[in-house]
């Protein structure tokens, strides 16, 4: 059940309060994602600068959290992005998101900014803001253990910042619970700008849900068949097992997207990763599923290195650096979580370094001395060090490949793999031509996770070398559904376990919240939550230009490999944006009509 | 020595925390601080359950200053009389396994008791779908060690032997 209240806290003037807010407010937007975009329109004025003391940033756990349903404990995080300028929104898992619901609030919204380095420490209902001088420049694992310690208890829970954060760079992760992370559209430099290192969290009430009696058999079933065939790759070789698959399917980036094939790629697979690095496989708290591969390096110049790695993380650092060095990308993963930088994007930007490098728009002297070439790991690792201390050339990629291109023009944007500003995740857009539609009109730009193209175009459901104007119905509906995974929250690693999703998510939020529901309302909530957040962009500076994808997916085809010769034309993309603008109901400029809002309940009629 | 009692083994734990969620359900709500069975995750990989071992001669017995703890003669599970303890926690330093929960608000402290309520089918087994906790009695460990020590290296030797020798 909700517990109907939100936590709000004034850094500046180092207040908080409580805010109550009905289930039946809460129910359009769910949780999560919903809720998070909600409280944010609501709470931050327009037109606010994403690093000013009025950026808001909300931390929003679902209605699921803490209860034994599979994979339902996580949190959403949601601000105006740094990188974007648009909405900003990652998700987390694990006993964070719990502990914040088990203090007895459905979210922390938080606003101004602190005078200097603070932590905030929510007992139950004791709130305080502390000095965090003593955590300053200390990395995320280390700021996590020493919190503990300091306040006593592992049951303290805390999400923070890294070295990452506290210096502003616009890619600057969130991370809880050794090693999870809230990682894509900068909101750990949100937090920094804030300066506020922290959130640690105790919490003692216990979750109640209406029905346990009629759910606990449902939760049953959902762990038994949470090792069904559906989560086998998850179980086994993990999302590493994409890099071979994508290699198969020529959609594997490689050297800055110049390529779709790693001749690599075996070195840096999912296979070679478990056979020679993968020591344990553990879970999230409230996830029967267990994916969450730890690999130790223990020998060569990158031994002692220990992490846990997905596949976003490793294609970013691997492939996509030209680098086949197994060790060398799974150092730069570990120095990335510790840090406190999103993988992906740090990655994507020490790419388009080394192309600028190759291509003689970068000089040694610019590079500080290094020689970034593709497949020159240290070089890359290097950067990553110079990004995180915001020096020599690190500065200048500090504020990602976007700004960074403008910056150093000479055509860099046109190689600069990043839509609206946030970086490409691992999939390429000219042989997967439903996420090439998913990267342009994503809401947080070029993400695989809000806007799932890849999905169809993998298994062959469409003709993935050709776009097409169904693609438009199909990308809202994965859209729609993810919204609805993103709110409850469920982690989209299950959904191949729901034979009929609405209807089965719609008798799961009945028995835990006791609020009426059905099948249709549920998949009219993913539509509403997609459309406030398209909203928050369009009253944040959002025109239909920002829906395109970088030059190179439409001027440069794939050299060779399945995709040889694919490339995105410009009609083939158009067609399938107005196909999707057409979906959703919106005008052919992409903009909400009224009725629409309304019919939503997103605006009085 | 031969009464089943909740056995975790450590390297099938993924730290899901499900155990201490289920557990914690017999209050008629989820959390973790009132679970009879912990996780502990020191770092990401040193994961384990614990839970009361059903001691042949406990610790938390002998400590009770006020007698409220005894030894169900017929499960061994460990029986708190809740109307005389006065949650001093003293039976919370005497065991070695931390296996005794204190509840914060009611001063009182409680033991695992094998989900006497569900006819011993303990909620925790139950949701552990990797199989990392079992209700096994000492001997029942003994076995399964030895079985898996058959299993694990003397018959993949064998096996190798075999191949070798066909080669």
């Amino acid at each position: 059940m909700y517990f109907e209240r939100i936590l709000v806290v004034d850094l500046t003037e180092r207040r908080s309060w409580v805010e109550p807010m009905e289930a039946r407010r809460i129910q359009p937007y769910l949780g999560g994602v919903g809720l998070g975009a909600r409280l944010l329109t609501d709470h931050m004025p327009a037109g606010a600068d994403p690093l000013g003391p009025q950026n808001v940033l909300v931390f929003a756990p679902g209605v699921f959290a803490g209860t034994p349903i599979a994979t339902s404990s996580k949190h959403a995080v949601v601000a105006k992005s740094p990188l974007t300028g648009l909405i900003g929104d990652s998700l987390s898992g694990s006993f964070w998101s719990h502990t914040l619901r088990r203090a007895g609030y459905d979210a922390l919204v938080i606003t101004g900014r602190a005078d200097s380095l603070s932590y905030l420490f929510i007992n139950d209902d004791q709130v305080e803001i502390r000095s965090a001088a003593h955590l300053a420049g200390r990395d995320t694992f280390d700021t996590e253990a020493a919190l503990q310690v300091e306040l006593g208890s592992d049951q303290v829970r805390v999400a923070c910042i890294g070295p990452a954060g506290e210096r502003l760079v616009r890619f600057a992760c969130i991370a809880n619970d050794q090693g999870r992370m809230a990682g894509r559209t900068g909101l750990g430099a949100v937090m920094g700008a804030k300066n506020l290192k922290a959130v640690a969290v105790r919490g003692s009430h216990t979750i109640r849900v209406a029905n346990m009696e009629a759910l606990e058999p449902l939760v049953l079933e959902l762990a038994r068949a949470s090792q069904e065939p559906m989560t086998h790759k998850y179980r086994t070789l993990g999302t590493p097992s994409n890099v071979l698959a994508l290699n198969r399917l020529g959609a594997l980036p490689t050297r800055n997207y110049q390529q779709a094939t790693f001749e690599g790629a075996e070195k840096i697979s999912g296979e070679r990763l478990n056979r020679d690095y993968v020591v344990r496989i553990v879970a999230c708290s409230g996830c029967p599923v267990a994916c969450e591969h730890l690999a130790v390096v223990r020998e060569g110049p990158y031994a002692g290195t220990s992490t846990r790695v997905d596949y976003e993380a490793l294609y970013a650092f691997s492939s996509l650096w030209g680098v086949d060095d197994l060790s060398a990308a799974l150092h730069a993963v570990e120095f990335a979580g510790r840090a406190g930088l999103d993988a992906i994007s740090a990655g994507v930007t020490v790419a388009w370094a080394m192309e600028c490098f190759e291509r003689g728009l970068l000089t040694r002297s610019d590079c500080d001395g290094l020689e970034p070439r593709f497949g020159n790991a240290a070089a890359g690792l290097a950067l990553l060090q110079k990004i995180v201390r915001r020096e020599g050339l690190g500065n200048l990629l500090a504020e990602g490949t976007k700004r960074a291109a403008e910056q150093l023009n000479q055509g860099s944007l046109d190689f600069a793999m990043q839509v609206k500003g946030l970086e490409m995740a691992g999939y390429d857009p000219r042989s997967l031509k439903t996420m090439g539609l998913s990267y342009a009109v994503g809401t947080r730009g070029a993400c695989h996770n809000r806007s799932p193209g890849y999905i169809p175009d993998s298994q062959s459901a469409v003709d993935r070398f050709k776009g097409g104007p169904e693609r438009g119905a199909l990308l809202v509906d994965l859209e729609n559904r993810s919204a609805v995974f993103d709110s409850l929250i469920l982690c989209k690693f299950i959904r191949g376990l729901f034979e009929d999703f609405y209807h089965q998510a719609a008798q799961l939020y009945h028995l835990v919240t006791g609020l009426e529901t059905s099948l249709q309302e549920m998949a009219v909530a993913g539509e509403r939550i997609c459309n406030l957040k398209k909203l928050f962009n369009i009253r944040e500076g959002w025109t239909a230009a920002d829906d395109w994808l970088p030059a190179r997916a439409l001027r440069d085809p794939i050299p060779a490999g399945p995709g040889q010769g694919v490339r995105m034309e410009e009609s083939e993309l158009r067609e399938m944006i107005a196909s999707y603008y057409a979906a959703r109901g919106w005008t052919a400029d992409g903009l909400i009509p009224k009725e629409k809002l309304v019919k939503l309940g997103l605006e009085t009629g | 020595m031969q009464r089943p009692f909740i056995v975790c083994r450590p390297e099938k734990c993924t730290g899901c925390q499900l155990c201490e969620f289920v557990c914690s359900s017999r209050n008629g709500g989820y959390n973790p601080l009132l679970s009879h069975i912990h996780l502990v995750r020191v770092q990401p990989a040193s994961i384990i359950s614990i839970a009361c071992r059903l001691c042949d001669q406990p610790s938390c017995v002998a400590a009770c200053p006020r007698h409220c703890i005894s030894v169900s003669p017929t499960s061994g599970i460990m029986v708190v009389d809740e109307d005389s303890c006065t949650g001093c926690g003293w039976c919370v330093e005497a065991c070695e396994f931390g296996a005794v929960t204190i509840n914060s608000t009611e001063r009182a402290v409680s033991m695992c008791n094998l989900c006497e309520d569900r006819g011993g089918r303990p909620r925790c087994v139950e949701i552990c779908v990797h199989g990392a906790l079992s209700l096994s009695t000492l001997a029942d460990l003994a076995e399964q060690r030895r079985r898996e020590l058959v299993l694990g290296s003397l018959l993949p030797e064998l096996r190798q032997q075999r191949d070798e020798g066909k080669e």
